[in-house]
């Protein structure tokens, strides 16, 4: 896909346990999972909002477009 | 996972024991008519049941071969009838689970009002093919070229269940979305 999805990179920097995130974000574990993999269709504003407000980081961090991946 | 408010689990219950008792009243009084067309002399109660298009004492005057033919007409009607009503309960109890938006509930909605739809056209239709058998085949012989009877009743019933049909087809529009949306995180 083009958007790649950096979270398990940020949860390495800020080591912290995929289990807190998402308990602290109100997600299940195996849709934090969903998402690390970028298997999901999209991520609502809210969710994004608390995995940055709890990894102290922008959007930025964690999802970025890469061209080489894009569908046309 | 939400659970299904208990008001929406009652109502969904009792309009499905509804659905089975009014299911089995038809089969009971289509039965009834057919197999008992004027109970014996001598009774405190009489049952007076006549199918729509035939007068009163119609059926109770044909011997047994030409009753069946004239209730043979009616079994489209009474199998789709049967099948709706199959689909609808199999929804009402998708709805009691508080599977409200699944492929499968929505399918037998859009199933049963179809059906229904369905159902209403053969019971005209069968409503008119008695009145044929009987003035044709089994009557006096009268000419009758052709024949329309329709009330203003059946006509806003057909409408009904065409516009039930049409919701039905919304709800697939927000079962699709509901699906979309589970795969938000």
């Amino acid at each position: 896909m083009a958007i790649d999805i950096h979270l398990d990179v940020m949860l390495a920097r800020r080591k912290v346990k995929s289990k807190d995130l998402a308990a602290h974000v109100g997600i299940t574990e195996q849709n934090l999972s969903l998402l690390k993999s970028g298997k999901v269709k999209g991520i609502r504003f809210a969710t994004l909002e608390a995995i940055c407000e709890y990894l102290d980081c922008q959007p930025g961090d964690i999802l970025s477009w890469s061209k080489d991946d894009a569908v046309s | 996972m939400p659970t299904t408010p208990s008001t929406v689990r009652k109502l969904s219950r009792w309009i499905r024991y509804a659905a089975i008792l009014f299911v089995m009243a038809v089969i009971a009084i289509y039965l009834a008519t057919w197999m008992l067309p004027q109970l014996p002399d001598g009774h405190h109660a009489v049952l007076m049941l006549h199918l729509a298009g035939l007068p009163a004492n119609a059926l109770s005057t044909m011997d047994f071969g030409d009753r069946a033919l004239v209730a043979s007409v009616s079994i489209p009607y009474l199998a789709t009838f049967i099948w709706a009503f199959h689909r609808l309960t199999r929804m009402l109890r998708n709805f009691e689970a508080g599977r409200f938006f699944e492929r499968e509930t929505v399918s037998d909605l859009r199933a049963f009002s179809g059906l229904l739809l369905v159902a209403k056209f053969l019971s005209l239709a069968a409503m008119h093919a008695r009145v044929w058998l009987l003035m044709h085949l089994l009557g006096p012989g009268k000419k009758v070229v052709a024949m329309l009877n329709l009330s203003s009743d059946d006509l806003a019933i057909l409408l009904l269940c065409a516009l039930f049909f049409a919701i039905a087809g919304m709800m697939e529009e927000g079962r699709r979305l509901a699906e979309e949306n589970r795969e938000f995180v």
